[in-house]
């Protein structure tokens, strides 16, 4: 299994590297989105893949069942999903603000940084 | 300044009062070291870092009492000087602040007994004389001094610290007291020799010697309080203080005595020479400070019993003479407003008892008896001439330029009478606090040697020169020897002292031209020399093309992937063959959606394909047990592409802009592919290792015993690693802040979906999908859900009755700001956190009740949590429906 969503998780990345590079202002937030995507699966992957049975206590255990999936990768997963969810608003709104400032869509034109140039 | 002359009722005289404080400062410390202190030395240790080596240790023998007691008491007197100087400033508390600040710094540095401490205030010296030197700051000259004093000092301060750290490493100690203990494993070292020239960097430049000696007289850009201290007590004699504290350690090393010896030695005459050019009285002491220090440090180098005398003696002088000096001129700069020895003239009438202490601390700084330059003197000429010829040859032409500038200071501003237009001079000694000091400094110049030669020669010059030359047994220095060479020499000094002055001004018109390089210009040189550098490399690295930036960036990333080589063993790729039918048409349908997403030339099919590939994901995480990550990841894929919609209808499309041309978009694909093969490579091979479980193990076993949950993801979450999600937490309102700041807050009207089927239903959904999340809230610490899911469960509602409605309705049915609900959830986590700091458990542990009732101090984290992000999301939400529609 987890060689296959390694797999997977290779050509996110291509795929979103690929975009980062392209010069349209939303292909490079597309490929932003695309890496976040694929870094949450490969922290996924990278702690096991089990499938059907959830990292939780039993009413009358004290403990999860044996070969229960690996509740430490989910945990760091949330809080990449969060924060990453909180950087791709921020990024959405900047280079929305940047094209609104520019008037230019395309992110080699956008090189007027500082005011006296 | 020119309230000067106002009457003692202007509104400042009330500030005075609390003032007092700063002198008296220094007096306590003063009464302090003196009672504290005793000839054999007194330590006091603390602790600091004990694991490096660096503790709070301190100790006051002879060599640091003396230093301590010019800082402090020297201190004291440009208090009390300053108060007067600078009345009426508006700045005045901040200076006499950074004054005080400074002289702590220096006290600490004269008392440290570890050298590591000791480079901590060494450092401290360099940047508070930096923020006294720069004090009037509204000039651009004083900035651009002050930071040229900075820089010289900061980048000795560099080398020093390296030498520093060899010695240390050396002796196998950073503790003064361990290294003078080890000075002969240490002089076999191999490092022997680059930790002495490191510091010598460090000493000479703060010490101001040739080539570093410009920083000095361009640090009169201060106000002249500052140049009377930093001349005279401090600052440049921390260079000397170091020399001789260190002395034991290298003094039987040639290199210590030539570098000494030359570099002393060249800048006592170079820097005599620029003096005597001078004609701003300021500069003149400025150069003569250099002359002075360049002395000391010549004596340092010799090293020998009357060397030291003579250098402990002269430290001693100079302080007196100099820091009295520096106010006379301060007030004659207050009285006429120029200090040009060309215009001034006949001021004896007027500023009678700055005459009184000029003329007492000018005899001394020639050296004429009974003052205590003279007694210096005389060491000196002892400590030459057991020494070599020259170096008493050097040593006199140095004093006799000393003495013709005593003469020119003097002479000039208050008895010469020329026939020139007439200065306007203006009362300035009603104020006790301009002349006192100096008259006191001048006063002690003679009281010292004359009353207290015995008490100075048994509490400071003995123990101070055993504390840097261990070994030696010094007779108490005292006045009258006899007629022998040094006297006569002392005599001859003073004569030729007399003749340099009258042929002066000859020489001087002569010398139209400067015939000494500039070493200042070779700094300037320097730094434009470097400022260009760094413009040039700008220039190559920033291109200001983001692709270009992010192209340079992959590449490294390629390169590190790359490097290692890529093996996978082929029997892991067996394992595809054994994969369920779903799990390979999970996997396609992501790939295939990803390359659409990348292909694509329309935004809405990208955005199509990107929520593809966020579902997909979602089902994935599904599929392997990661409930609470998928359902969030579902809600966080959903909010997603409200957000991209509603933007993207304001960016233009994507045929808009031209694409890189053919080549650099394969050049493109091939770096993005060997990224990604090699990320492939990497995850398959950190599969194929065993996979150690103890952290997992530990969450498992803990979560119900300690956590009370049951759903363990969620316990981690809140409790094991609470402070994590905590800055999640507050990273995504940060994030929510600044976006909102982004977009203009200008209130669009906005026509409502006309729906009556949509608008009734949203309301209904909404109120249920609120009631929901909450249920999802509670519910979380034992199975799936939690504070984020039920947050953004909410989101959703609201986001649906705001499309439904209006943003403004929803607002109005938030009853509070986003961004208040959003710090009132940061707050309550933090309270939820500060808690069991009450219970003097750390911060953020779990506390429960559950014996009283099923509730504990996590759930109340998952609140503020739930909080935080409802007000973050629905802040940005709400703005972006509001400017955007």
């Amino acid at each position: 299994m987890e060689v296959l969503w390694s797999l997977v998780v290779g050509v996110l990345v291509a795929a979103g590297i690929y975009l980062l590079l392209e010069r349209h202002v939303l292909r490079v937030l597309f490929g932003l989105i695309l890496l976040s995507s694929a870094l949450n699966l490969a922290i996924f992957t990278a702690g096991r893949l089990t499938p059907g049975l959830l990292p939780l206590i039993g009413a009358d255990a004290t403990l999860p069942p044996d070969g229960a999936a690996n509740p430490l990768p989910q945990a760091l997963i949330l809080t990449a999903i969060v924060i990453g969810f909180g950087l791709l608003i921020f990024a959405l709104l900047l280079f929305y603000r940047a094209y609104y400032q520019t008037g230019s869509a395309d992110v080699d034109d956008m090189k007027r940084s500082e005011e006296d140039e | 300044m020119d309230n000067i002359t106002d009457s003692p009722e202007t509104p400042n005289s009330q500030k005075h009062v609390s003032l007092l404080i700063f002198p008296l400062i220094p007096i306590v410390l003063l009464f302090s070291i003196l009672s504290w202190y005793q000839p054999e030395g007194v330590s006091w240790q603390g602790h600091w870092i004990p694991g490096l080596d660096i503790n709070l240790s301190f100790r006051l023998d002879g060599l640091s009492f003396l230093f301590a007691g010019l800082i402090t008491g020297i201190g004291a007197l440009i208090q009390f000087y300053a108060l007067a100087y600078m009345r009426g400033d508006g700045g005045r508390f901040s200076f006499h602040l950074y004054l005080t600040l400074f002289m702590l710094s220096m006290l600490g540095l004269v008392t440290s007994d570890n050298i590591l401490l000791l480079f901590v205030f060494w450092e401290l010296t360099t940047i508070t004389s930096y923020l006294l030197i720069g004090f009037n700051h509204e000039q651009n000259e004083s900035r651009k001094k002050a930071l040229q004093s900075l820089l010289v000092t900061g980048a000795g301060g560099l080398a020093f610290l390296a030498g520093l750290i060899f010695l240390g490493q050396m002796a196998g100690s950073y503790e003064v007291s361990v290294i003078l203990q080890q000075t002969e494993q240490i002089a076999d070292h191999p490092w022997f020799v680059t930790s002495l020239l490191l510091i010598l960097l460090g000493v000479f430049t703060k010490s101001a010697q040739f080539p570093f000696h410009f920083w000095l007289p361009n640090a009169m850009a201060a106000p002249t309080p500052v140049s009377a201290y930093l001349h005279s007590a401090t600052m440049v004699k921390a260079g000397v203080y170091l020399l001789a504290r260190l002395s034991p350690v290298y003094s039987d090393s040639e290199v210590w005595f030539y570098a000494l010896v030359i570099v002393g030695g060249f800048t006592a005459i170079w820097c005599a020479l620029l003096a005597i050019k001078q004609t701003d009285l300021k500069l003149m002491l400025a150069y003569s400070t250099n002359v002075a220090l360049g002395e000391l440090v010549l004596l340092i180098g010799i090293g020998t019993e009357f060397a030291l005398t003579a250098a402990l003696l002269f430290i001693l002088a100079h302080s007196f003479y100099k820091a009295a000096l520096f106010m006379v001129v301060g007030n004659i700069d207050k009285a006429t407003g120029t200090r040009d020895i060309r215009k001034l003239h006949g001021l004896r009438a007027v500023l009678v008892l700055s005459l009184v202490a000029a003329i007492l601390a000018a005899l001394s700084k020639s050296g004429v008896p009974p003052l205590l330059g003279f007694l210096s003197k005389e060491y000196m000429y002892k400590s030459g001439l057991e020494a070599s010829g020259l170096i008493t040859a050097v040593l006199m032409l140095a004093n006799v330029f000393m003495v013709a500038l005593a003469i020119a200071i003097i002479y000039k501003p208050f008895f010469a009478n020329y026939q020139r237009e007439p200065i306007v001079v203006k009362q300035v000694e009603s104020s006790k606090g301009l002349w006192l000091p100096a008259m006191l400094l001048a006063v002690g110049s003679v009281a010292a040697p004359v009353l207290g030669l015995g008490w100075l020669n048994s509490q400071i010059i003995i123990p101070g020169v055993i504390s840097s030359l261990p070994a030696a047994t010094p007779d108490a220095s005292k006045f009258w020897h006899g007629i022998n060479l040094p006297l006569l020499l002392s005599v001859l000094t003073l004569l030729l002292g007399g003749a340099v002055y009258a042929l002066y001004p000859r020489w001087l018109a002569k010398q139209k031209k400067a015939i000494l390089p500039n070493a200042e210009a070779v700094f300037d040189l320097i730094m434009n020399g470097l400022m260009r550098l760094a413009t040039w490399q700008t220039r190559c690295l920033q291109q200001k093309r983001l692709s270009n930036y992010v192209l340079m960036f992959s590449v490294v990333l390629a390169v590190i992937l790359l490097s290692q080589p890529l093996m996978i063993a082929p029997e892991r790729l067996m394992e595809l063959f054994q994969l369920n039918f779903y799990e390979i048409a999970i996997a396609l349908l992501l790939i295939s959606a990803a390359l659409v997403c990348t292909l694509s030339h329309s935004r809405l099919l990208a955005v199509a394909s990107l929520s593809m590939v966020g579902f997909m994901t979602t089902l994935v995480f599904m599929l392997y047990s990661a409930a609470d990550v998928a359902k969030t990841l579902l809600l966080v894929e959903t909010l997603m592409v409200v957000f991209v919609v509603l933007l993207m209808r304001h960016m233009p499309r994507l045929t808009t802009v031209v694409r890189h041309s053919k080549k650099r978009r394969l050049l493109h694909a091939v770096i993005a592919g060997g990224v990604g093969l090699s990320v492939s490579a990497l995850l398959i091979n950190i599969t194929a290792q065993p996979l150690d479980p103890t952290l997992a193990q530990f969450f498992a076993n803990n979560s119900l015993p300690e956590g009370h949950g049951r759903n363990i993801v969620n316990v981690i979450l809140v409790d094991f690693r609470a402070i994590d999600t905590l800055g999640e937490m507050i990273v995504v309102v940060i994030a929510g802040i600044a976006a909102i700041s982004l977009l203009s807050s200008q209130n669009y009207k906005r026509a409502p979906v006309h729906s009556l089927i949509f608008t009734t239903t949203a309301q209904i959904v909404s109120t249920l999908m609120l009631v929901f999340s909450v249920y999802l809230l509670m519910r979380g610490h034992n199975e799936p859900g939690g504070g984020f899911i039920g947050a953004l469960i909410a989101v959703i509602g609201l986001a649906l009755l705001m499309f439904a409605k209006s943003p403004k309705y929803v607002r109005d049915r938030l009853h509070y700001s986003p961004m208040g609900i959003a710090m009132f959830g940061i707050c309550l986590s933090f309270i939820a956190g500060l808690l069991s700091m009450a219970f003097h458990l750390p911060f953020l542990t779990g506390l429960w009740w559950k014996d009283v009732l099923p509730l504990g101090t996590p759930l109340l984290f998952d609140v503020g949590i739930y909080f935080a992000i409802i007000g973050g999301v629905m802040g940005i939400l709400l703005r972006v429906n509001e400017v955007l529609d």
